[in-house]
């Protein structure tokens, strides 16, 4: 008895009252992994893609590739459709850009074939909204002849 | 010690909840960017209508290794999986016989250069 009432006399060492705090770290921890997993290491990939959705470079080479299409088969329509799916804003000046920029690469018959869409879409377009300040830099019928060789 | 050993018990199975939570959040709630994609994830329509303008330029130039390195756009696949896929696509989907002859003519070169 004697040594029961000296073990309650002892000071009994003090718990720390941690909580569930490492409940919520744990947590926390795991969903910052569980979601680096899913998202950067092993993502959802898409099978479905639109051209639309395509990376800049990609859209340039798909454009590319309808341009060359219209050169060799002289197709408007399927050219024009097939363009529409890259749902870019202005695509007259989008071709124009890229035309741009085939020739600066020293590329001219990618610039030939893009400037020879981009002429196209002008003019079987009649809804073409009227060249505003921003149209300046587009190529003009000048650009298509191939001035540098590979 | 024991209850040292039920917290840590207790820390290993919250981590693994939480790893569940968060599989589930990045393949299951926060939605898919429909940006930025690879060629290679394009739907199948849209993948075989690049095949068509490849068939229709190879038409055009004969040019086997040309109308290859376009087909890689398309991804890594071997170059006669991606023009078997579209053809079987085009085929099942009443693509015009001409389109169609275009195909089958870069596939046959392809098959034997």
């Amino acid at each position: 008895m004697n040594e029961i009432l000296q073990k309650l006399k002892l000071p009994t060492p003090t718990v720390k009252n941690k909580g569930a705090w490492f409940i919520l770290t744990g947590l926390i921890l795991g969903v910052i992994l569980g979601t680096a997993y899913s998202v950067w290491i092993n993502p959802v990939v898409l099978n479905n893609a639109h051209p639309a959705s395509l990376k800049a470079s990609d859209k340039d080479i798909y454009r590319i590739t309808v341009a060359q299409v219209y050169r060799a088969t002289g197709n408007f329509d399927r050219a024009y459709r097939r363009l529409e799916l890259l749902n870019d804003v202005d695509p007259f000046f989008t071709l124009g850009a890229q035309a741009q920029r085939a020739l600066a690469a020293g590329d001219g018959d990618q610039a030939y074939a893009l400037a020879l869409l981009a002429s196209a879409l002008q003019s079987r377009q009649p809804t073409q909204p009227v060249p505003t300040a921003t149209f300046q830099n587009i190529p003009t019928q000048t650009l298509p002849i191939p001035t540098q060789t590979h | 010690m024991e209850r040292h050993k039920f917290r840590f018990i207790l820390f290993g199975i919250a981590i693994l909840v939480g790893i569940a939570a968060g599989i589930f959040l990045g393949w299951g709630i926060i939605p898919v960017r429909d940006v930025n994609s690879e060629p290679q994830t394009l739907q199948t329509d849209y993948k075989t209508d690049y095949v068509l303008m490849i068939s229709e330029l190879y038409h055009q130039d004969s040019d086997l290794d040309m109308a290859l390195s376009r087909l890689a756009y398309l991804g890594k696949s071997p170059p006669m999986e991606i023009m078997l896929s579209a053809i079987q696509f085009a085929d099942e989907n009443g693509y015009a016989a001409k389109d169609l002859q275009l195909m089958l003519r870069l596939f046959s070169s392809i098959q034997n250069p």
